[in-house]
């Protein structure tokens, strides 16, 4: 059965204050009883010896023990002197009263002496009784009257127990307020140290709860400089490093998934789009090996040769494409930031790469650079990316211009590259970024291609920080690529798909 | 002589020109004349076997492109399975086999086209063109001697 440390600790106090309190109380008040019956006894006494003394002077003149005048009046005034004396009385060998400060009592007679056989000895001859008479009960001092070695009568002084107990009793009161009192107290204590010690506890369990169910940022707050303030802090420091792991395995399975995405889509490229020109070539292999290839004109041989290699180049097309798709998709790990004057990167590629091709086209090409254009980002896929768009626009256009544009708006770099070419239509739009997907018209005008290009450039633009779009108003009329490039390259800021 | 009508459902450019290149090699069937006609995407071999004549062998890729201009070129096997069906499903078909010719080496594919009747499952790039005339050959005169004997009982009385 559970039982909270919060009511361990209260039953212990309550048992701990119990025993001593009761412990304290019985002692103190069968001490104090004690006391106060020492003090009635020593008083009885003195008045009893007081009361000796004089009888004996009188007994010592030549009185006899009955001709004691005065001396009830002598008895009476003991008795109203102290208050807690209730009788004050002499009894002679027959336990008849002789004298009494009653008046009404002098003359009966009295069965004490049972009670004297079992009084107390408390000093010369002087017993201390417990006598019941009409139903109270008194301590009563017995003193003998002693003349020429003869026991003449007794003196006897009663104190009703009563007395004893009242004033017990009003210490019991006050021990019983001051129970109440320190009671209250020891409750108060016992719920703030419960609220110091267990509290923490209890917050401390929750925070692990909170850990448990996967939130890893959780902190406790208890600072203490006790043992439990050392478990906190022990607790934040595991949290921290539990935080610390979690998101280094988050981070590397997120790079595995990717990794394994890539791993994937490498595969079935590998599948689908290397099979057909390896079927191809080892078809068209074979048959140059067939015994009746030699049987064939000359120009079917040359047609089987040609299409011998053009099925090679197919395939080292598609694996090139496939390497550029691996290298691209990996991730921004060798992007290489620096400061790039993109205005003469710009110059420099076009001029190195299109001017021949251009003017064997018959095509013109506009240029609209901005001036001094500078950027922080990666030289490389820079370069590619004019490259591809410019190399695009180039190869799907059969006649008219080819027209390139960059420019600056406030954060980013614009590259713009129209052609007056095939265009796009509907279905190129739909497949125009996938990898090795090439449009109708575009096979038909230019044949040999993987279908990377776009990919690949989509791939690096966004890499970068940017976000390239196409458009064109249909079949034949051109096209437009736009490419939106940050101005400064900012890691973590790249689209992810 | 005999005459051998193929029709050939192949959307690569290089494998149809593969195809009708190894029929330029001095063929190594005596009297036997191959004809091909060929079908590049789902839509133009839909055309062909509706309006075309009955060919005596189909060699069907699985995976064409839809050919429809709206829609998305990609080539996906739904098309040649749906091909397959409408085959097999037609009685103009009924002594026609078809060769599965493709380059899904999958279990399932194999399974698939076997269950909707092809006759034979042949991947292409574990194949040499020449192999796959033996094939038609073979296969063909299997049929024939179906079509001999199915026409045969018909006419028993």
């Amino acid at each position: 059965m559970r039982i909270e440390i919060k009511w361990k600790l209260s039953i212990l106090v309550l048992i701990l204050s119990i025993a001593s309190i009761l412990s304290v109380i019985i002692v103190s008040v069968s001490y104090l009883n004690n006391r106060s019956l020492e003090l009635i006894e020593s008083k009885e006494s003195i008045i009893g010896t007081t009361v000796g003394h004089l009888i004996d002077e009188y007994l010592d003149i030549g009185f006899g023990i009955d001709e004691l005048e005065g001396m009830n009046k002598q008895l009476q005034l003991i008795a109203s002197q102290y208050k807690e004396i209730s009788s004050a009385y002499i009894t002679d060998l027959n336990g008849k009263i002789i004298y009494h400060n009653k008046a009404d009592l002098i003359g009966s007679m009295t069965n004490l002496e049972k009670f004297d056989q079992k009084a107390q000895k408390i000093g010369d001859g002087v017993l201390l009784n417990t006598v019941t008479l009409n139903g109270t009960t008194y301590y009563e001092t017995v003193l003998p009257i002693i003349f020429n070695e003869e026991i003449l009568g007794r003196i006897r002084i009663d104190v009703p127990q009563g007395i004893i107990m009242e004033s017990t009793r009003r210490l019991v009161m006050i021990y019983i307020y001051v129970i109440i009192i320190s009671f209250i107290g020891i409750m108060a204590i016992t719920v703030l140290l419960i609220r110091k010690l267990v509290e923490p506890l209890s917050r401390l369990k929750e925070s692990t709860d909170y850990m448990a169910r996967g939130n890893y940022s959780i902190r406790s707050n208890i600072s203490s400089d006790d043992e439990i303030g050392d478990l906190s802090r022990a607790f934040n420091y595991m949290a921290e490093e539990i935080e610390k792991n979690h998101r280094e395995l988050e981070q590397n399975v997120q790079d595995l998934k990717k990794l394994i995405t890539i791993k994937t889509d490498f595969l079935h490229t590998v599948n689908h789009q290397i099979r057909t020109p390896l079927t191809a070539l080892i078809g068209y292999l074979s048959l140059w090996r067939d015994k009746r290839y030699s049987k064939l004109p000359l120009k079917k041989q040359e047609e089987i040769n040609q299409k011998i290699t053009l099925a090679a180049d197919q395939l080292s097309l598609i694996i090139e494409g496939m390497m550029e798709a691996v290298e691209v998709e990996g991730g921004n790990i060798r992007l290489k930031i620096e400061d790039i004057d993109l205005t003469d990167l710009a110059e420099q590629t076009i001029k190195g790469n299109f001017e021949e091709t251009l003017k064997d086209k018959k095509l013109s090409l506009t240029k609209d650079i901005g001036k001094n254009i500078g950027v922080i980002s990666d030289k490389k896929y820079l370069i590619s990316i004019i490259m591809n768009l410019l190399d695009n626009a180039i190869r799907y256009t059969t006649k008219g211009s080819v027209g390139f544009q960059l420019k600056k708006t406030d954060r980013s770099v614009i590259i713009k590259v129209e052609d007056t070419g095939i265009g796009l239509s509907e279905e190129d739009k739909k497949i125009l970024y996938d990898k090795f997907s090439r449009g109708s018209e575009a096979m038909k005008i230019s044949p040999s291609g993987n279908g990377i290009g776009l990919y690949i450039t989509k791939q690096m633009v966004e890499e970068l920080g940017g976000t390239i779009t196409a458009s064109s108003p249909g079949r034949n009329k051109g096209a437009t690529f736009i490419a939106q490039i940050p101005e400064i390259y900012e890691t973590h800021k790249h689209i992810t798909n | 002589m005999k005459h051998i009508n193929i029709l050939l459902i192949e959307d690569e450019l290089l494998l149809r020109s593969l195809f009708k290149d190894t029929l330029a090699l001095p063929s190594e069937y005596k009297d036997v004349d191959f004809r091909i006609d060929t079908a590049a995407d789902f839509k133009e071999a839909l055309v062909k076997l509706e309006n075309g004549p009955v060919p005596d062998v189909i060699i069907l890729d699985l995976r064409l492109p839809s050919g429809d201009p709206n829609a998305k070129q990609t080539p996906e096997k739904e098309y040649g399975f749906e091909i397959l069906k409408r085959i097999v499903s037609d009685k103009k078909f009924t002594f026609t086999p078809v060769i599965v010719f493709t380059n899904l080496a999958d279990r399932e594919s194999e399974q698939m086209a076997y269950r909707l009747g092809a006759g034979e499952f042949i991947v292409k790039s574990r194949s040499l063109p020449t192999e796959l005339f033996d094939r038609i050959v073979k296969v063909c005169q299997e049929c024939a001697k179906l079509k001999v004997n199915k026409n045969a009982s018909n006419k028993t009385p």
